[in-house]
């Protein structure tokens, strides 16, 4: 009864989402695979690699999903892989996880991961060879502290004894906590900038190639965020709302774009700051002062961002945002050592909450 | 039996909670339990009970206890002066 490891094919349809169904749920499956074609088959990429799937015994025991993306690395633009449901028939896989992990090593110059968090999983990907880059971090800002209130209480009562505690019930605490968190948060704060038109966009134009042609001088480490990308990432996505929003300067140029989303945190509403994109520090600033009060607007209980670039963790820091945790981000590479240097300096990456499928599980709860 | 082999047996008899009769034989294909995470395990404890470190790339390839044994001599002969 050996295993064998080889790429997936459609024929595997069936068989792979009643693992999915075993893994996760009957619900789940059918999920993912409305998502499938979207994130495996759809995704601008240099180089399409197969997700791959361990057999043994005539029957799919493992699977490993790689979303094909193109990182661009300095001046140069190479393909990669964001590892993805990583998952196993628990009992029947034997080693395929680490096969199938190492197939993926072997075969894509850089093999990229969200997730690894601390113990069995992290350790499988850190003796395969792959390094942890502290470029996860993830701030938080609250604006409306009933919010947050209510979603700590629904996740310590669990879901029996949830409907005990409706949000209302946290109104006047969180009136009572308001003044804190407003010198804590800094509510109505901004940052100093010129004047700019902000308006939100329905699609993606030729302005976002030369959007992403300045982001990629300021960042060298990213993955294509491109007018192809943006499109299928937050227009063509099966699931999951996205208001993009648009800076421009007087001559119609594009000097930043943000890509903000809400979802539910428990009873709580959470704006996600998905992407912040600049052809400067001054645009910069501004966009992050537009996507405060675009959330503001939609009345979320509290914005998050993880990722994106130092200089924007920077900002977003002046005015309120708290480091809330990090989020385990994993690499690995076989290009050489000027490459590698990059790679490894964490201020050289702009990363996001749109990369890999950092997002999809709102997506799933969306479809 | 030599000595390497003896503790070596100990060893996976512990980690994989096997019966003693059936270690040598014992592979990641033929054994119920010894999935990637119990893999890990072996080797990390392998690794601390005889001084080696294995390589990511033989890592997957180490999948019965006759390979781990004949990994764990090589590695020593290399390290020896």
């Amino acid at each position: 009864m050996s295993t064998a490891i080889r790429e997936y094919a459609p024929t595997d349809a069936d068989e792979l989402f009643e693992l999915y169904s075993k893994a996760f749920s009957a619900e789940t499956s059918e999920l993912f695979r409305q998502r499938w074609g979207w994130e495996f088959e759809r995704a601008p990429a240099l180089r399409r690699f197969a997700n791959l799937v361990a057999e043994r015994d005539h029957r799919l025991v493992a699977h490993v999903g790689r979303l094909s993306v193109r990182l661009a690395v300095g001046d140069a633009l190479v393909p990669a892989v964001f590892l993805s449901d990583v998952m196993a028939d628990q009992g029947r896989a034997g080693l395929s996880i680490l096969q199938l992990v190492k197939k993926c090593l072997d075969e894509v110059p850089v093999v990229l991961h969200f997730g690894g968090q601390p113990g069995a999983g992290k350790q499988i990907y850190e003796r395969l060879g792959m390094r942890t880059v502290a470029i996860g971090e993830i701030l938080l800002r609250v604006e409306r502290p009933a919010g947050p209130l209510a979603a700590l209480a629904h996740r310590r009562l669990g879901p029996r004894r949830r409907r005990f505690a409706p949000r209302w019930l946290f109104a006047a605490a969180g009136a009572l906590l308001a003044p804190a968190c407003a010198v804590r948060y800094r509510w109505g704060a901004k940052l100093p900038t010129a004047e700019y038109v902000v308006a939100p966009v329905s699609d993606f134009d030729g302005r976002f190639d030369d959007l992403w042609t300045a982001m990629r001088a300021r960042c060298p480490v990213m993955c294509a965020r491109d007018r192809a990308f943006l499109q299928w990432r937050y227009r063509e996505a099966p699931a999951g709302t996205y208001l993009v929003l648009a800076l421009t300067r007087a001559d119609g140029s594009i000097a930043a774009a943000s890509v903000l989303t809400e979802a539910a945190e428990g009873p709580a509403r959470l704006g996600k700051l998905m992407e912040c994109l600049y052809t400067d520090d001054d645009a910069l600033a501004a966009m992050i002062n537009a996507s405060i009060a675009a959330f503001r607007a939609m009345g979320v209980d509290m914005i998050m961002s993880a990722g994106l670039s130092q200089r924007a963790r920077e900002l977003l820091r002046a005015v309120g945002f708290r480091p809330y945790r990090q989020r385990s981000f994993m690499l690995k590479s076989s290009l050489g050592p000027a490459t590698e240097a990059l790679l490894q300096d964490p201020s050289c990456w702009y990363i996001s909450s749109g990369d890999g499928d950092e997002d999809f599980e709102r997506n799933v709860d969306a479809i | 039996m030599n000595a390497l082999n003896g503790r070596l047996s100990g060893l996976v008899a512990r980690v994989l909670d096997l019966p003693a009769a059936e270690v040598d034989n014992a592979s990641a294909d033929s054994t119920p339990g010894w999935d990637s995470l119990a893999h890990l395990r072996l080797l990390m404890a392998v690794e601390e009970e005889f001084g080696v470190s294995f390589s990511p790339d033989e890592i997957p390839e180490l999948d019965s206890v006759r390979r781990i044994g004949d990994a764990v001599e090589r590695l020593q002969n290399e390290k020896a002066p």
